[in-house]
């Protein structure tokens, strides 16, 4: 079979469209075949429930086409309750639903969707997808989780480590195109593929930052497995946890919008160290302390989180709808001492801070490479330290070599004294 | 004392800014303090005071030193910030947040230090913002805005090594890439 190079796969012909429909809708689905499985979809729980169901059932289901599949909307479904309110006479009384499925488990939907791509896209591409258009896999799939063979860990470990077209991965694995595919298409629906050079905030946590500094709202941020990360954009700050913050932050950077649950909220829970709350034995009121302590939570400022979720994902690629090209001048510097703590980057802020001019220009003038600039650049405008004028203009007094040899040898020292700092 | 071919960095700033200890903090020598009790109001806030310069040295990888100088925080001493500045590679302005007008304090010291700054840079260290969080940084952004200038303002504790560092790099990538 010889594959196209556009995009053919139309996933609305296939269950894995009642997925993504569910995804976008928010609402809950039961789905069930004649004589066949049945499960109940989650979208807001992000997971999907079921009663005893076996790897062909799963796969039965990922290779039907919505015809075959019986489809009931459940806008007040409870998977923690499976019960319903009902009223007799004047009584209101919780009863077991009539839509209710016994002894229901929970899988992961991503394990669903997953699935139900590589099942139905059979070798062709996603829809709307070039074969020689440039990604590149911006997280592992959790191979824990999802069915996967060595092919596909050995294109993951290729489209991982850089940014290239399916055809050159298909090329430099060895491995046929179509699983090539396969693979690509199921990592897309997950939102784990970056698309050309293009820094998209809303594929990341940096698009959540950004709209709740936009709308104002507070808001709580879950991923799987990970402390919540709460953003208060009234104070400009944001909380989380302690306890292995750098590595939690970079698991928020990097994850798909889609992996992260957010939700809006009045007022962030601190909690104290020894919170002592009151309970009543028979007539008594005792004080004792407080059984689940919500930790008390570290705070940085919101700018310390658009910076680093700014710089974690940039990889070079120019945010979208700006271009190398443009003037641009630095109205104000990072603060070096608390926010971006690369002191190769001084040379761009002094640079840019006295000229104006484009990214090349930034980049031939400090000897550094342009994908360096792009970051930089990227984090700065995120936060507004940035004017786009019409035209470049150069400031650039003459340094003599011997002037040159000074103040970097003062660098070189200072580098040390930094090293040595960090070291201790 | 001074040789007009040294390295030299001159710290400059009010009264209780921390140039004293900043130099202290970052020199590879102890340093040679000139302190006096103060006379005036600065008596209330300090029981000693910078009257003449404060001086340490760095010992660069190269064998040469890069000599430190602190001016005076008393206003009546400024005369000494004009002697130091004498082929100084640039400037680092430190300002006390807790200060009453800590933007008046750093406008006072760019307009003093005016003639220096046409062809030599500076970089501002804003300390004690533990004790007073305004002015933020965005303040004085701000005001160097409305002088035409824009030089980098980073908050600094004087007693941390590492962000006197910070403060000394910026000012030498200013002057080879700004």
């Amino acid at each position: 079979m010889t594959q196209s190079l556009e995009g053919d796969f139309n996933p609305a012909v296939h269950f894995l469209g009642l997925l993504k429909k569910a995804l976008a809708d928010g609402l809950a689905r039961r789905c069930s075949m004649t004589d066949g499985p049945q499960i109940v979809i989650a979208p807001r729980q992000m997971a999907y429930y079921s009663a005893s169901i076996t790897a062909a059932d799963v796969r039965t289901l990922c290779l039907a086409q919505p015809f075959d599949l019986q489809i009931e909307a459940l806008p007040n479904w409870n998977p923690d309750a499976e019960q319903e309110t009902i009223q007799v006479g004047r009584m209101r009384i919780r009863a077991k639903s009539s839509h209710a499925l016994a002894g229901l488990e929970a899988k992961p939907l991503a394990e669903l969707l997953w699935q139900a791509t590589i099942c139905a896209s059979n070798g062709r591409l996603l829809q709307g997808c070039r074969a020689n258009e440039t990604v590149r896999l911006k997280q592992w799939p959790d191979v824990s989780l999802l069915a996967h063979n060595q092919s596909y860990l050995r294109i993951a470990q290729f489209m991982h480590s850089s940014s290239v077209d399916l055809l050159t991965v298909a090329a430099q694995t060895g491995l046929p195109l179509a699983e090539v595919y396969d693979f690509h298409n199921a990592c897309a629906t997950l939102g784990l593929i970056e698309r050309g050079n293009v820094l998209e905030p809303e594929e990341y946590f940096l698009g959540l930052i950004q709209k709740s500094l936009r709308d104002g709202l507070a808001r709580r941020c879950a991923l799987p497995g990970l402390p919540p990360l709460f953003l208060a954009p009234a104070e400009r700050r944001y909380y989380c946890c302690q306890a292995d913050k750098q590595a939690n932050l970079a698991m928020y950077f990097s994850a798909s919008p889609n992996d992260i649950q957010a939700e809006v909220i009045t007022h962030i829970e601190q909690g104290g160290d020894d919170e002592e709350e009151t309970i009543q034995i028979g007539r008594m009121l005792v004080r004792r302390k407080k059984e689940n302590q919500v930790p008390r939570l570290a705070s940085g400022p919101l700018e310390e989180l658009l910076w680093n979720a700014t710089v974690n994902v940039s990889r070079g690629r120019l945010l979208a709808g700006k271009r190398c090209e443009d003037v641009v001048r630095l109205k104000r510097w990072p603060d070096f001492s608390r926010l971006a703590q690369d002191r190769r980057l001084l040379p761009l802020a002094a640079f840019m801070s006295v000229n104006a001019a484009d990214l090349p220009t930034v980049a031939k003038h400090t000897g550094t490479a342009l994908t360096q600039v792009i970051d930089f650049h990227n984090a700065c405008a995120v936060l507004d330290y940035l004017e786009y004028l019409p035209e470049g203009r150069l400031h650039q007094r003459a340094v003599s070599e011997q002037e040159r040899k000074t103040y970097r040898t003062i660098s070189k020292t200072l580098g040390g004294i930094r090293a040595a700092e960090h070291a201790g | 004392m001074q040789d007009k071919t040294q390295i030299k960095l001159v710290f400059t700033g009010s009264v209780g800014a921390g140039k004293t200890t900043a130099i202290t903090t970052i020199s590879d020598v102890p340093p040679i303090v000139t302190e006096a009790r103060p006379s005036d109001d600065v008596a209330s806030r300090k029981s000693s005071t910078t009257v003449a310069m404060d001086y340490g040295q760095l010992m660069l990888e190269d064998g040469a030193k890069l000599h430190l100088y602190g001016t005076p925080g008393q206003r009546r001493f400024d005369f000494m910030c004009h002697i130091l500045t004498q082929g100084a590679l640039g400037l680092i302005v430190l300002v006390n947040n807790s200060n009453p007008d800590p933007l008046e304090d750093l406008d006072y010291y760019l307009n003093l230090n005016a003639d220096f700054l046409k062809n030599r840079p500076a970089v501002i260290g804003v300390t004690h913002l533990d004790v007073a969080e305004s002015p933020t940084l965005e303040d004085y952004y701000a005001s160097l805005g409305e002088r035409g200038e824009i030089w980098p303002v980073f908050r600094a504790d004087a007693r941390e090594r590492e962000d006197m560092v910070v403060l000394i790099d910026a000012l030498m990538s200013l002057l080879e890439y700004g």
